[in-house]
Formats: structure tokens, sequence, C-alpha cells
């Protein structure tokens, strides 16, 4: 060696086989929350103790990541994108014990938990209905559906970390957070109640009768809620459209079109699936899950989505899905994503102008039911 | 909107549970719930079963086959693992006879909600319309087989009284769904 010593820090390899001997183990962050973002609630229906939120990149359909959540859960993102809702129930021997409620809130980055928040008068489980839970447009309120046994809306302060209080909406469910401190909800008897509480509860309501039919044609639960425009779209089972304007403390019904043409009606074609319908606000275009069946086929899947100029209530396109969908949604900006919900359990993204199909990821999870995208 | 008279597919809340015996909590549950539908105004009179012929407005009223059912016209008597068995009409979920119960039975290790729907279904063998209690066995998580997904009459859930996807283990020791049941209450007609 006399002669060829190497100076420290120096060897004779090549720089590229050079094999790195530690590295260090970190945990991934992910990005700031966008537009593409796609959020998809595992119900986990053979074993919904195991449900769980995945978390996607909405322009290719790679996961991202997941959490845990309980049992029949609800999601929502906050407003401006920082946090993450995941509202669950839990037991505190898994099946067994005292039951506890939360608002778990969520770093959206990190997904490390910032809170949990209680329930004290609990919430209602059923399967995962989007509109069982909303955030407040301004991000500081969330509302929770409960039946226990009277219906009632649990307020909860979001950003100071406590609950507020309850409202009853005697025969009523759903919630459709139009204001700070107002909603709006569907009532058996078809008409809709507005909401507009204070800052500890205290609520004033306001029924308009009369707006959709909800024994002979009832709306879809998860009709078309456009919460900028402030314009919820009543999907009925039969494949009517009943816009209603939540702007104002008294819900505006305006006049009702169909989905469908009479000879598509009379060809079977309707709405059908579980999250069937969704709303791009930018464009004012909804989009409806569509099979040919009867009645009583409202949940089953859609083999085709129609989309619609909502405004002129005429369609503009239908795209046919390779494999027939139970949810859909569509990303907020302003190149669109449809995403839908297979049968198969994947998750199918299609570019909206053209239709065409981008991606299908392999089977995600149990039973993938609901799509969140941030700013719908 | 329904192929048959909707009352064949209304689900009742069961007033009095006719076939199991009732705690205290339980009583206290169902008065409470009458309360809360005493409290809605909108919803019908329940619990007292409406009379058959009162109920939705059918929008499609014609069915093909023997029977105003579709789901009758399709259905079978000898198979309660099946999806298609006779009084599955109106049942969502996992069929207990699949979980080691039976269309009356709840499986070890559960117990029935003291609550119930109350359903209608034919039976294709007699033609006959029966009284059909759906009710949810309770206290251990999902069973997981045979999902059956009935949804004639299926309302939302701003009709609760209806619609099949709450978990109704409400006033049951446990809140968490098993398997769905659907025992024989009598006969309808």
């Amino acid at each position: 060696m006399a002669g060829s010593a190497v100076a420290a820090g120096q060897d004779d390899l090549d720089a590229g086989a050079k094999l790195q001997l530690a590295e260090p183990h970190v945990t991934a962050t992910l990005g700031p929350t966008s537009q593409r973002r796609l959020y998809v609630l595992d119900t986990a229906f053979p074993a919904a103790e195991a449900a769980r939120t995945y978390i996607l990149d909405g322009s290719t359909g790679a996961l991202e990541g997941m959490f845990n959540q309980a049992y029949w859960p609800n999601f929502a993102v906050s407003p401006d994108g920082s946090e993450l809702y995941a509202v669950d129930s839990y037991w505190e021997k898994h099946t067994r014990g005292k039951r506890s409620d939360y608002i778990v809130v969520r770093d959206a980055r990190t997904l490390e938990v910032k809170e949990d928040i209680p329930l004290p008068a609990g919430r209602l489980l059923i399967v995962s209905k989007k509109y069982n839970f909303d955030v407040t447009p301004d991000g500081r309120y969330g509302l929770t559906y409960n039946l226990a046994p009277q219906t009632a809306v649990s307020v909860t302060d979001l950003k100071a970390r406590k609950p507020v209080g309850a409202i009853g909406i005697p025969g009523c469910g759903l919630i459709f957070a139009q204001a700070s401190q107002r909603f709006s909800t569907l009532c058996a008897d078809g008409s809709i109640a507005t909401v507009t509480f204070d800052a500890s509860a205290q609520a004033s309501i306001k029924h308009v009768a009369g707006v959709f039919d909800a024994r002979g044609d009832p709306a879809f639960e998860h009709s078309a809620w456009d919460k900028h425009g402030q314009m919820l779209y009543l999907i009925t089972y039969h494949g009517d459209v009943v816009p209603v304007s939540l702007a104002s403390d008294e819900a505006a019904p305006q006049t009702k079109w169909s989905l469908t043409s009479a000879a598509e009606r009379a060809a079977g074609w309707r709405p059908g699936g579980w999250q069937v319908s969704h709303f791009h606000s930018a464009t004012r275009r909804l989009y409806v899950l569509m099979h040919r069946g009867h009645d009583w086929t409202q949940k089953s899947s859609g083999t085709e989505v129609w989309e619609f100029d909502a405004a002129a209530g005429k369609r503009l396109k239908r795209i046919r899905l390779s494999e027939p969908a139970q949810s859909l949604a569509v990303s907020q900006d302003g190149d669109p994503i449809l995403y839908t919900i297979s049968e198969s359990e994947r998750i199918y993204g299609f570019r909206v102008d053209s239709g065409k199909q981008l991606y299908r990821t392999a089977p995600l999870g149990f039973t993938p039911q609901l799509l969140t995208v941030w700013g719908d | 909107m329904s192929p048959v008279p909707t009352t064949r597919f209304d689900r009742w809340f069961e007033k009095l549970s006719r076939s199991t015996a009732r705690r205290s909590s339980r009583r206290s549950f169902l008065a409470r719930c009458g309360a809360w539908l005493a409290a809605s105004s909108t919803l019908p009179l329940l619990p007292v079963a409406r009379p058959i012929g009162a109920a939705e407005p059918a929008a499609n009223p014609k069915a093909p086959g023997k029977f105003p059912s579709r789901f009758a016209n399709h259905a079978q008597t000898n198979d309660p693992t099946r999806c298609n068995y006779w009084r599955y009409c109106a049942s969502d979920g996992y069929m207990c006879a699949c979980c080691g119960g039976g269309p009356h039975t709840c499986p070890a290790g559960t117990v029935p909600a003291p609550t119930s729907w109350i359903g209608s279904c034919i039976n294709p063998d007699d033609g006959k319309t029966y009284l059909i209690a759906y009710r949810d066995c309770c206290g251990q998580d999902s069973c997981g087989r045979c999902p059956c997904l009935g949804q004639e009459g299926d309302m939302p859930s701003y009709r609760p009284q209806l619609n099949s996807d709450i978990v109704w283990c409400f006033g049951a020791s446990s809140m968490v769904y098993h398997c769905s049941s659907a025992g024989l209450v009598g006969l309808a007609e």
C-alpha cells in the first residue's frame, strides 16, 4: 500500500457504484391539499369496525396514504384544506363497553390527530351518507345528524374545538350547510327546513312545503349540492331534478326538469347508485349515474354518467362506463376529472372534457363507498 | 312508485314486540321513540300500522308475472341462504341464515334488537301475504356472508321509518350490527 495511500473520504470506486450504507427512515408528509386530491371512504361493510379513508392522487389514482376511521363514519375536508374531519364512533372494548363519539381533527398533510372533539349527544349510526355531516362554508361549525330517537343536528365549534349544542329538526334529515350559522334539511313531508342558529345553538326554523314528493318520488340523499352557488339539485328516484336555491333563510324551489326524455324514461333510464350525483361549481354542470332498470332499482349501479348543463336543464354528454359504478365525484378544478367507484371496488378516473378513461386502480379496501374532493 | 302495491313493502315500526320478551330498557326506548314520532307531525301515524292499500302511490303499478311483486315472482321458499328467499322481499344486509342463525334466529353471541320493521311478503307457494318482522341481530361486527340488497320500499333516511340503512339495534345491549333476520308475524290478509 506504500505510495498508494488514499486520502480520507476518498476511494477508487466510481461514484455511481457506491451504496449508501445507512439511510434515515422517515415518514412522508403529503403535499398541500389540492383540488385533485381524492378521499375515498371505505365503510368496510363485511368488517365495519375496519372502516378507513384512503387518500389518492386524483390525477393518477396513486395511493398517497390512509387513516383508520371507526363505525359507520363520516368525513370532510376543512374549507381551507388544512384539516381533515373524521366523525367516528368507538366502543372502549372494540365492539363492547362504553360508546364514545367524536369529530377527530387531523392535520391534512401529516394525518396526525390534532384533537378529538366529543359529540356528547352521539350520532346516528347508518351506512355512511355524505350529508349526515357538513361543515359551514367558513369552517367554523361542524354539523352532525342524530336520531336518538328525536331527529337533531349537533353543532360543534371546530375552531374552539368544543361542542355547542343540539338543534331539533323533527321529521327531517340530512344537512346542507350554506352559511356560517345556517343549514337546510330535507323533510319527510317533502318540505325543506332552513335552520338559522346562533353561537349557543339556539335556532329558528323556516319550512317551505311541497318542494318535492317525498312519498311518491323521493329525492336521493346524495342529490347534488353546489355549496358555492348555494343551489341544491334534488335528484328524484324517477329522474326529475328539482333545483332549490338555499341562498337565504328560506328555501326557494325552482322549475323542475327531467334527466331523461320521454323515450329514455320509457326505455327504463333512471338514476341509481349510492353517491349518485355530484356537481362542478365553476361550470354549473351536474353529473348523474344512470342505468336502465325499473322501479325500486334506486341503489343499482350506473352504467353511464350523464353530464348536464344545470342552468339550462340540458344534457351535454353521456359517458359509458367500462364497469358499472356505485358512486361518483368530480374534481373542482378547471380541467376536472370524473371519479367513480366500481362494483369491483376500483377507482376509475376519466377526463370530463373527452370522457376518456385515464386510469383504473387495483381494488381498494373492502367496500369503498364515498368520494370526497376538496372544495365541493 | 313500486311495481307492487307498496304497502306490501312498507315496514312499520313495531309498536309491541310480538315474539321477544322485552326488558324495561326496551320499553323505555319504545316510549322515547313514541315521543320522537309524536314530535314529527309529518311522519305517518307510526307505530300504528297503516291499512293495506293506503301507502306509497305506485308510479309503475304493473309488474310482469303471476304476482304484483317483482320479488315474489322470482322468490323461492326452500333456501333461506339465498337472497330470493320469499321473506327477504324488503330485507337488507347480511342474512342470519348464513351466519349461524336462521330467518328467526340470531347467531350465538348476538342478541335480537327489541325493535323491528314489519314488512309484508307474498309466499309464492300459497299466494298469501304474510307479515314479516325484520329484526337486526346485534353485538358482533358484520357477519359478512350472504349480503342481500332488498330495495323495494326502501326510502331515504329522512323517512327513517322506511329506511334500511339505519343500524336498527336501538334498545339492544349493543349498537353493533351483525346480521338481518326475517321472522314470521302472521297473515297480512
